[in-house]
């Protein structure tokens, strides 16, 4: 028979408590080791993080604030950057603990190793309670309180319509000039806008400027001042004055400012309103430019008639006189007025810029100055030998041709927050009516198409089969007006949110005839706004109606143009396709099961990495339950948990500890532990 | 007796004393509180000596010997060696080694009459340990470490071994040693044995950070009660075991 040597573990006494232990680099019990240092000294047990009601968004320290779910990642990192002491550990595992929602804690348990001797590394697991405690983010805080504007910027017209806002509206949104802004209020005759800061203010009134022709003045109010550092607070305001005169129209002046601006007839047709007004003599086709300094210098230059009083006439005869300038050629026009076709032989012979855009046939707009009833003193000054009886304005296209057509564009509009008075009905159409006009000025001009964003509404591109139960008789399509595809930008959608709102659009699109506008939209999206109203910026779209897309033809330059601006805006260049619900919520899915397969590896293999569970503390709490447990099996180690419970009395807790290890200690080696024992408690005794 | 004693706030007190049972060296210091420590327990029985080696007052780790004799290294002076020569009894034989590993006593641990040496020590030092200390002289690890000196205290009652000494190496050196060994620590935890204890047939001195499971340990195995009671009733009880069971 072979002898085969039993092997028996080493053992020696714990060096504090007389425990029979293997050795270890400490050559002491765990018991004893935690007694002596505190691993977890110096990393606070509590702590308190920020939570803003509002917009439930966590305060990132110093000044970010971070919109994470309950046990999430983000806000374990967050919970985690909290822990000051934590630098000084090496963390092995950290995971939530699951706290009813509502009593406003989170709990974190946090297994975390340290160097505590020599070569000896001490594991332990304990939790942390934060306490989240609501405080209001600045950017909550300026919408809630709303005296917190420093500055403000009211951009006024003195006209009946709100087109120029509209266009002043596109202008902004392209060139993300509302970024710094708190607040967008819409107030009669104007909007207001609100800033944190003057020089935000500043920046505002100069973009302005920079777009068309104003007039601005500031004033301040002195809210509060400290003699002691001689420091006061002001509000700023700052009046911006649009110019009166709008595109289309007619425009009248004395004498003496016409000859100032080139010998120009006084009685002038607007063209264009961009940095300065642009004016066309329709009778010579002489152009000149208003720019604001000269029109603010007498303010004589006034609007005679305007797009209001547009009339329609029906065109019988074109005779060119042979002068061009640009686009336009000089043509004797006869005409008769929409109301006398087919009744009588009303003609009227008026001379015209338009005679390129005219043929026999057509439809145009119109001032009828025969009847139109002007109250105006230039005008009054004026030789009546001079004063044309119509001006015609602009080819006009049959109503019943947009009303058909789905428009297959939409805009973008600025989260404006309406004034105290809620518009009437009647002010309502007008806005409609004037929002429908700004689209159409839009179809038809494709110089103010350049520096607008279009957006395709991808609702109405779906639509064009409809077009083919109406039958082709439109033999006069060339003629209609339509933005050609190449220039509309994709439309940047983000989340079911954004979608849900552009499909209640839709179905309010298709409900309202030909005049739906900004006003419908805004209102009908409002509960939403209030949630978005948070954070300036983010557009909201509509749709427009009319208009179908064929006849594709654009120089490319001002598609690669739009591009580029396209690119270049911030936050919209999310690729040309995203994923629609469905998919959306596959990825979602497939992400979930990842990471469910990821967390359950790291589980099973127990792996000391520093690991941030984020989901299921449940589970976690069974592992960690089993982990134990297999601690205690292993017998006394330094690889165990400490509970956080608080401490017993150092006599309790000696004897209790001597008795969990001699229970520990017993299935392995019950002898030499009894013997060591009792040696040691006679010669104590003795 | 277990006593505790610290050596300028040094807890290594077999680094700067020697402790044998026919004489005790004592490192020269800024305060006589160690010296004086060894002067009450040891006074009246065996001489103290105040020494240098080497200039230095790394005494413990220097120099090897037992109740015959006395090894030092060949850094020693002349002046010392005199001066040990005159303080030690004259049963005492003084040695100085010419050896490589001039720590002396980091390479020999010694009781009377057994020496366990670093393996890689000299032949010839072997033999001058082997006459001047009267020993058998083994070459021997503890827990994988050569310095056999440092790692291990022993006297001619019992022994104490780095505490991760395994079973059988314990019971190798028991057996070579013909005294009983256990694994343990001194100085709440330090594994340098040699470094925190010193000791001979009757006393013990051990650091102040010595824990008192640790001075009980050291008690019992060196045997050091007068009165032996916990021995005999641990006898008594084997043996009565045995018989009723």
């Amino acid at each position: 028979m072979e002898y085969i040597p039993e092997q028996r573990q080493q053992l020696i006494l714990c060096c504090e408590c007389g425990t029979a232990i293997p050795p270890n680099p400490a050559n002491m019990c765990v018991n004893c080791v935690r007694s002596i240092v505190d691993i977890t000294e110096g990393i606070p047990k509590q702590a308190t993080v920020h939570w803003c009601k509002n917009c439930e968004r966590y305060l990132q320290p110093p000044a970010s604030w971070l919109g994470c779910d309950l046990e999430s990642r983000e806000l374990l990192a967050l919970c985690l950057k909290k822990l000051r002491g934590l630098t000084k550990v090496r963390l092995i595992d950290a995971g939530f603990v699951w706290t009813e929602p509502h009593s406003r804690r989170i709990k974190i348990k946090l297994t975390i190793q340290k160097e505590v001797f020599t070569a000896t590394i001490l594991q332990q697991t304990f939790e942390v309670e934060y306490v989240v405690s609501s405080m209001m983010c600045p950017d909550c805080t300026k919408i809630m309180a709303q005296n917190t504007w420093k500055a403000m910027v009211q951009v006024r017209q003195k006209v009946d319509h709100q087109r120029t806002f509209f266009y002043l509206e596109q202008l902004i949104l392209k060139h993300n000039a509302h970024q710094e802004t708190i607040n967008i209020k819409e107030v009669k005759g104007g909007i207001d806008f609100h800033f944190a800061q003057r020089s935000h203010a500043i920046k505002m009134v100069e973009f302005l400027a920079s777009m068309v022709p104003t007039r601005s003045k500031s004033s301040e109010q002195l809210i509060s001042s400290d003699t002691h550092t001689s420091t006061s607070n002001y509000k700023f305001t700052y009046a911006v004055e649009l110019i009166p005169v709008c595109k289309d129209d007619l425009v009248s002046m004395p004498k003496k400012t016409a000859n100032a601006l080139g010998q120009i007839s006084p009685l002038v047709l607007c063209t264009r309103v961009g940095n300065a007004v642009h004016v066309i003599d329709f009778k010579t086709l002489q152009v000149a430019e208003i720019t604001g300094l000269v029109y603010w210098r007498q303010e004589d230059i006034t609007p005679v008639c305007s797009m209001r009083d547009l009339k329609e006439f029906y065109v019988r005869d074109v005779e060119l006189l042979g002068h061009q300038f640009g686009r336009y050629a000089l043509a004797d026009i006869t005409i008769q007025r929409m109301a006398d076709v087919g009744r009588n032989d009303n003609v009227i012979i008026v001379r015209s810029h338009l005679g390129n855009l005219l043929n026999f046939g057509d439809t145009v707009m119109g001032y009828d100055l025969l009847t139109a009833n002007v109250n105006n003193t230039n005008f009054e000054r004026l030789n009546t030998d001079d004063i044309p009886s119509v001006v015609l304005v602009k080819k006009s296209y049959p109503e019943r041709r947009r009303k058909r057509k789905q428009r297959n564009w939409k805009l973008k509009t600025l989260n404006k927050e309406e004034g105290d008075l809620a518009p009437k009905k009647l002010e309502q159409d007008k806005l409609e009516a004037d929002f429908e006009t700004f689209l159409r000025d839009l179809e038809e001009d494709p110089e103010l198409r350049q520096s607008v964003n279009l957006y395709k509404d991808s609702s109405a591109v779906k639509r064009p089969t409809n077009d083919m139960v109406y039958g082709d008789d439109d033999d006069d399509d060339e003629d209609a007006p339509e933005v050609p595809l190449e220039e509309l930008l994709e439309d940047l959608t983000i989340g079911g949110d954004d979608d849900e709102e552009a499909a209640d659009e839709v179905v309010a699109g298709d409900e309202s005839p030909a005049g739906h506008s900004a006003k419908t939209s805004s209102s009908k999206s409002k509960g939403a706004s209030k949630r978005s109203a948070k954070f300036p910026g983010s557009g909201r779209t509509i749709s427009g109606d009319t208009v179908e897309e064929e006849d594709v033809e654009e120089d490319e330059e001002e598609e690669e143009e739009l591009e580029g601006d396209f690119e270049g805006d911030a936050g919209s260049d999310f690729g040309e396709e995203y994923l629609s619900d469905d998919d959306q919520d596959d990825g979602e899915d497939a992400y979930d099961s990842q990471e469910e397969e990821e967390e359950e590896s790291a589980v099973r293999g127990g792996s000391a990495t520093y690991n941030l569970r984020a989901s299921s503390s449940k589970r976690k709490l069974s592992d960690n339950v089993a982990d134990d447990s297999d601690d205690e099996d292993a017998g006394p180690s330094l690889r165990t948990r400490q509970k956080v419970a608080p401490r017993r009395s150092t006599a309790a807790n000696e004897e209790s500890e001597e008795e969990e290890d001699d229970d520990e200690a017993g299935n392995i080696n019950d002898e030499d532990e009894d013997e060591d024992d009792e040696d040691n408690d006679d010669e104590d005794a003795i | 007796m277990a006593v505790r004693a610290q050596f300028e706030n040094n807890n290594e007190i077999g680094v700067f004393s020697k402790l044998t049972n026919s004489y005790c060296l004592v490192a020269i210091g800024g305060s006589e509180n160690f010296y004086s420590v060894f002067e009450g327990e040891l006074g009246d029985v065996v001489p103290v000596v105040h020494t240098s080696i080497a200039g230095t007052r790394i005494i413990g780790r220097l120099t090897a010997g037992n109740r015959r004799g006395l090894l030092v290294p060949n850094s020693t002076t002349d002046q010392e060696l005199q001066h040990l020569r005159n303080s030690l009894p004259d049963s005492v034989a003084i040695q100085r080694i010419e050896e490589r590993l001039s720590a002396l006593g980091n390479v020999i641990a010694c009781n009377d009459y057994v020496a366990l040496v670093h393996p890689d020590l000299d032949r010839e030092t072997e033999e001058i340990i082997a006459d001047v200390l009267g020993v058998e002289v083994f070459r021997q690890t503890i827990a994988d470490n050569v310095l056999v000196g440092s790692y291990c205290a022993i006297s001619n009652q019992g022994g104490l071994v780095h505490p991760r000494t395994s079973l059988q190496d314990q019971d190798e050196l028991s057996s070579l040693l013909q005294v009983p060994l256990v694994a343990g620590t001194v100085n709440r935890g330090s594994d340098v044995i040699g470094g925190g204890l010193v000791v001979n047939d009757w006393t013990a001195f051990a650091g102040l950070d010595t824990t008192s499971t640790e001075l009980s340990v050291v008690e019992s195995i060196f045997k050091l009660q007068d009165s032996q009671p916990s021995a005999i009733v641990n006898d008594m009880r084997d043996s009565l075991i045995d018989n009723y069971s």
